[in-house]
């Protein structure tokens, strides 16, 4: 039987005790893992940076040579981080990570690799929840949606070109999912715009 | 045979079939149903569910007379807690693309109601070497519905079974031939549904 005449110093102590001992293992664990943990996320952000630039655009390692912004550029897209990536030490461009809530269900992240002679080079999807079999199709494992937004100039492309086509753009649509393309889209359309105006300062 | 290996027997089955901890007490439905829509997904938080109750129930079997009756509830919730948080700082270190997929599931392993209930029913008044078995049966019972889920549902949905971004896994037939709705919430509930019937019509 379990006897509830509960002693408040005996517990205090016990409950006191057992804290501290989770403590001290959680914060080991954390503290083994560090190293491990950074060196992961380098690894696939530098993959991740890696096939979205062409490799004789730049010598340096754009994962290193960041810039943290946290800047809201309109009231649905973030600007996290701009990675630069330079050739002899002069910026060629940057890739920016950021973060659009007009997405269906939640946010989605990207990464859009822009040059400073106005071209993009691409995109990539970092994290999103949209959904499975329709909106999901903006994976690149999943269809081939995403390669559009590849070697662009984007002085051929008007503002009113930044839509997909049945809303009058020059993007293909995705069956199924209006929202989604159109969020990819519009955060991709409003980055080039903040970034042609904010250049200077991301060398 | 042993009196001993005769429960540990016992504890398997219950774990596995008669008291399985997905199909009889339904325990866990929030990971089972979110995460289950493929394969690998389903692998993944059911080994990580296996590995944080066979620890947790451990670690409160050996504690059991330490444990006062008063404070037995939060010491239970830090135990799990300090475990799966320490389960998801390696497999961010280590197991990158699985920490991505499991996503807000994996630090959810926590609110686990399976966990909980095999620590405050079981583990806190058995042996160590009981609890250890309680837990591989319970956790083994729950990853094989995961995983049965999991596979239903990637197959119906995607045509392909153990597939992720990297990989195409075992194609079947094309993605665009699957049906929708099992990958969707519903599904989850419809083939749960359907694994439930089968249980009881098997048991009759």
């Amino acid at each position: 039987m379990l006897e509830y005449k509960a002693n408040p110093h005996k517990s205090g102590l016990r409950l006191s005790l057992g804290v501290a001992t989770a403590v001290v293992v959680t914060a080991l664990v954390f503290a083994i893992t560090k190293q491990q943990r950074e060196t992961t996320k380098q690894r696939l952000l530098s993959r991740q940076l890696t096939a979205l630039l062409p490799t004789d655009a730049y010598d340096n390692n754009p994962a290193i040579d960041s810039i943290q912004l946290n800047k809201e550029i309109s009231n649905n897209l973030l600007v996290n981080q701009a990675y630069l990536y330079k050739k002899a030490n002069t910026t060629q461009g940057a890739v920016l990570h950021v973060t659009t809530s007009q997405g269906y269900s939640g946010d989605i992240e990207l990464l859009i690799a822009l040059s400073q002679h106005n071209w993009i080079h691409g995109v990539a999807l970092v994290a999103h929840s949209e959904t499975p079999g329709l909106g999901d199709k903006i994976e690149q494992g999943r269809s081939d949606w995403l390669m559009q937004l590849r070697n662009l100039k984007t002085e051929s492309l008007p503002a009113s070109a930044w839509a997909v086509k049945k809303e009058g753009g020059q993007f293909d649509q995705i069956t199924g999912a209006t929202i989604t393309p159109r969020a990819v889209i519009n955060a991709v359309s409003d980055t080039i715009n903040w970034y042609s105006l904010n250049v200077q300062s991301l060398q | 045979m042993t009196p001993s290996t005769a429960t540990h027997n016992k504890l398997l089955l219950a774990g596995l079939w008669s008291d399985n901890p997905a199909l009889v007490k339904l325990l866990g439905l929030c990971p089972l149903l979110a995460v289950s829509n493929t394969a690998i997904n389903a692998l993944g938080l059911g080994i990580a569910t296996l590995i944080t109750l066979v620890i947790s129930n451990t670690m409160v079997s050996v504690f059991r007379h330490h444990l006062l009756p008063a404070i037995r509830i939060p010491l239970y919730v830090l135990i799990i807690a300090s475990v799966v948080t320490c389960i998801e700082l390696i497999t961010q270190a280590w197991l990158p693309q699985l920490h991505r997929s499991l996503g807000i599931f994996l630090p959810l392993i926590v609110t686990n109601c399976l966990i909980m209930g095999r620590a405050e029913a079981f583990a806190s008044r058995q042996s160590v070497k009981a609890a250890i078995v309680d837990a591989i049966a319970m956790g083994l019972g729950f990853l094989l519905v995961l995983l049965l889920l999991g596979i239903t549902r990637e197959l119906i949905g995607m045509g392909s079974v153990f597939a992720d971004a990297s990989q195409s896994g075992i194609k079947v037939f094309d993605a665009e031939y699957g049906i929708l709705i099992a990958l969707l919430p519903p599904g989850a509930f419809f083939i749960l549904a359907a694994l439930l019937i089968a249980k009881r019509k098997l048991d009759k």
